[in-house]
């Protein structure tokens, strides 16, 4: 059985996958390929997409490609807007999840610290609103 | 009995934080900030192969925060928290008498407990415990 030393909290596990990864500003955004269902142009005059940024999030701005990522969450598809690029990536770091003070708000569940990278958060996709904030 | 004291200053405020609630002192960090966390947790940080919060402890505190990046972070447990603390400057633990403790009176922040008197200035000894109390979700 494997029992961590006494005063020492196991680590957690790694991210050892590929992520679909938004390039952002300051932090990345991953999900899951899994949970992707679609990654598309966005449409003219499409509505009722949630737009990434408006959750304070910041999209690079170096290379500027809106697009429609439509993802599964456990309430149906959700699609969601980012104006930055998009590419499958592969981290093998640990994938920390994110501490309990950061309260229910926060729409990451994990994030990732990838050597000489920027930072990563995993998005957690069933706390996402459900629509775009007006 | 005394009090050990990891001394602590946060633009021109000396803190004295609980010696055994210090777990280790780095360097500067950057914070990884988290879209939707709570205004007193600007993000997080990496340490020892894991995430832990970022109280903003000036405004925890009510002090009016510098511009800059803080030169010190202090990684803290206290109880079953786990986070970190970004300060100016980190002195050596000192040992206080209980009797060197007086009511609040010089400091002007939150979650002062008591002062004390160190190296010619005023020491207020931080109230883990209410700050803690009254930032976690699980203590409220």
């Amino acid at each position: 059985m494997n029992v961590p030393p006494p005063n020492r909290q196991p680590r957690p596990p790694r991210a050892s996958q590929e992520w679909m990864v938004v390039c952002g500003a300051v932090t990345d955004l991953a999900v899951a390929p899994a949970a992707v269902l679609e990654v598309r142009a966005p449409q003219p005059g499409e509505q009722g997409v949630l737009e990434l940024s408006t959750l304070g999030w910041e999209p690079a701005l170096d290379d500027v490609s809106p697009r429609v990522v439509v993802v599964r969450t456990a309430a149906g598809p959700r699609r969601l807007s980012v104006t930055s690029r998009v590419a499958v990536r592969a981290f093998d770091v640990p994938l920390c999840p994110l501490p309990k003070e950061l309260g229910a708000g926060a729409f990451a569940s994990h994030v990732l610290f990838p050597e000489g990278g920027r930072a990563t958060l995993v998005l957690s996709l069933d706390v996402l609103p459900s629509r775009a904030s007006p | 009995m005394n009090q050990p004291l990891l001394p602590v200053t946060l633009d021109g405020v000396w803190l004295g934080l609980d010696a055994l609630s210090a777990k280790e002192v780095l360097g500067p960090l950057a914070v990884v900030p988290v879209p939707g966390a709570p205004p007193h947790v600007p993000g997080v940080v990496p340490w020892n192969g894991r995430a832990i919060a970022v109280f903003d402890l000036p405004k925890l505190l009510g002090l009016e925060a510098s511009a800059g990046q803080r030169q010190r972070t202090v990684v803290c447990q206290h109880g079953p928290a786990l986070f970190a603390l970004q300060v100016d400057a980190v002195r050596e633990v000192v040992h206080v008498d209980d009797q060197a403790f007086r009511p609040v009176e010089a400091v002007h922040h939150a979650f002062a407990l008591a002062e004390c008197d160190y190296e010619g200035k005023t020491l207020s000894m931080l109230d883990l415990d209410g700050l803690l109390a009254s930032v976690l979700p699980v203590n409220r």
